[in-house]
């Protein structure tokens, strides 16, 4: 490594531990809001709609995709051993431990948080939070706690819903298409899946998952630059950190828990 | 028209304020006085540091150094977020770009600080709002969106929204900005009128000379990091260097304030859409 990288580096690392500061006091912001009123149930409805009613159809299009995919790909695999019976085990355990959760939280990070950290950004860049901040209303509570509180709220569901829609795209591929037995499917499924380990670790992953991005998405947009490239920067910044955080922390969850 | 604000009520003072935005420095030992009651613009260049000095004063930025004292009283630099946040709530802000909330109508922005702060109903709250409308002239514009109205009813539902909870303080950051010539005349002679009606302090940051000299009681030229401050007649015979180089800069039309205030007596001309 090259002398000159060393002080790049230093400050690299220097605004990384900065950043990371800002965002626990970010957060601990956020969390003083949630614990005193007043409740804007008004503003997370509007919110839930937003990030979770608008999000249903990505996520049942590609919950759907994902298992025609896995359905086929397992059975072309598993076919070769003779094993083609246990495709829904092999389909449900990816669905659940992995691929639902992970791909859930990308897809959200997409469409809902990039769009939150915009909103946001673009308050910024157009004085509102200021405006707020006139009338004696902390943005924090007004703007920012109802979005990380949906987004909390709707990715355990919104993992769910793609799980289903997942294991009825592998069993149309699987039994519909290929001929697997449907009691075999549902069988193997069944016996290979525990509630505790499996499913309830699978939301547990989610409701980590969401927290992650809603702070990534609200922060960024928070602290953008009040100008239009700012404001495009906290975008693609939300999309990536928030993208990168979530597999980050899928290992770690998995390494840890065994989830 | 003002006299010496030295001899004045003084509603806020400003006391060798230090400011730096990164390595730029905007404040090197800033003092000025804005008297109470009247309408003081704030004049300089751009990048002067116009808005952060109303940002300052409304506790919106933290200077390195200096102190902000409203009537002798408050020093507003040195108050915890949660006393700033109380204090917020006796200033009015116009921002420059209106600052309305774009998700909400224009009636639930001027609306909001009341729901939030009062405990009043939503018959009362109504009454109120359709009150300040009127004094702002705003009309047939309560269910529209900010970004359905016009520059000038922007300014209109920005000022009506600061004005809510009929404060002592109102800055209005760049009033003008972005106005056609016609709209610019009526946004001036609303601010005179709510002056004069509302017996309100006004800090009105302003690059337009002929706009200031129309409408100022006191002018406080930002120049190099400090002020020059007085009557707009005395800033004209004002020989200080950094003075006429700036008024230099800025054209002939300050020098005719005379001219400039037979202009204001006359009426605006009409503006639809304002």
């Amino acid at each position: 490594m090259s002398a000159s990288a060393v002080p790049w580096l230093g400050a690299a690392a220097i605004r990384f531990v900065v950043d990371l500061g800002r965002l626990g006091r970010f957060t601990l912001g956020v969390l003083d809001t949630l614990r005193s009123p007043p409740v804007r149930v008004g503003r997370l409805v509007d919110e839930l709609f937003q990030v979770g009613v608008l999000s249903l159809a990505i996520i049942t299009v590609s919950g759907l995709a994902v298992g025609l995919v896995l359905g086929l790909q397992g059975y072309n695999t598993l076919v070769r051993f003779g094993a083609e019976e246990s495709l829904g085990a092999v389909v449900g355990l990816s669905l659940i431990r992995e691929l639902g959760p992970v791909l859930t939280a990308l897809l959200v990070t997409g469409r809902a948080a990039s769009a939150v950290a915009a909103e946001i950004g673009s308050m910024v860049m157009t004085q509102q939070l200021d405006g707020l901040r006139m009338m004696s209303i902390d943005p924090l509570d007004f703007v920012v706690a109802p979005k990380v509180v949906a987004m909390i709220v709707v990715m355990p569901l919104l993992s769910g819903l793609f799980i289903v829609m997942g294991l009825f795209g592998a069993y149309l591929v699987g039994v519909v298409l290929l001929g697997v037995d449907p009691g075999s499917f549902l069988m193997s499924l069944e016996s290979a899946v525990e509630f505790s380990d499996d499913v309830l670790g699978s939301l547990l992953k989610a409701f980590i998952f969401g927290i992650l991005v809603a702070l990534i998405a609200t922060y960024r947009g928070y602290t953008a630059e009040p100008h239009a490239a700012g404001v495009s920067a906290a975008t693609t910044s939300t999309v990536v950190v928030a993208s990168v955080t979530t597999l980050i922390f899928d290992y770690f969850i998995t390494a840890l828990w065994g989830v | 028209m003002v006299g010496d604000p030295a001899s004045e009520d003084v509603h806020v003072e400003i006391r060798d304020l230090r400011f730096a935005r990164g390595t730029r420095t905007v404040f090197r030992g800033l003092s000025c006085r804005f008297p109470r009651d009247r309408i003081s613009v704030v004049l300089g260049a751009s990048g002067a540091g116009k808005s952060t000095l109303l940002r300052v004063i409304a506790c919106l930025e933290k200077p390195d150094a200096g102190e902000v004292w409203i009537e002798g009283r408050t020093e507003v630099t040195a108050l915890p977020e949660r006393k700033a946040r109380a204090f917020r709530r006796t200033v009015g802000m116009m921002f420059q770009s209106g600052a309305l909330l774009d998700s909400m109508s224009v009636f639930d922005n001027a609306a909001l600080p009341l729901r939030e702060h009062t405990r009043k109903s939503e018959a009362e709250i109504r009454e109120e709002v359709r009150r300040i409308f009127d004094a702002v002239g705003l009309e047939d514009v309560e269910g529209l969106l900010p970004g359905q109205l016009s520059g000038g009813m922007v300014k209109r539902a920005a000022l009506a929204r600061a004005l809510i909870f009929q404060p002592e303080l109102l800055l209005c950051d760049e009033p003008f900005s972005g106005l056609d010539p016609t709209t610019q005349r009526l946004v001036e002679d609303l601010l005179v009128e709510v002056n004069r009606k509302f017996g309100v302090t006004m800090i009105i940051t302003s690059h337009h000379i002929g706009s200031t000299v129309r409408m100022a009681d006191h002018v406080v030229l930002l120049t190099e990091g400090t002020a020059v401050e007085g009557r707009p007649e005395e800033l004209r015979r004002n020989t200080d260097a950094r003075v006429v180089r700036f008024f230099e800069d800025a054209g002939p039309t300050f020098l005719d304030v005379e001219e400039a205030r037979r202009q204001a007596q006359a009426p605006a001309g009409g503006g639809a859409g304002a």
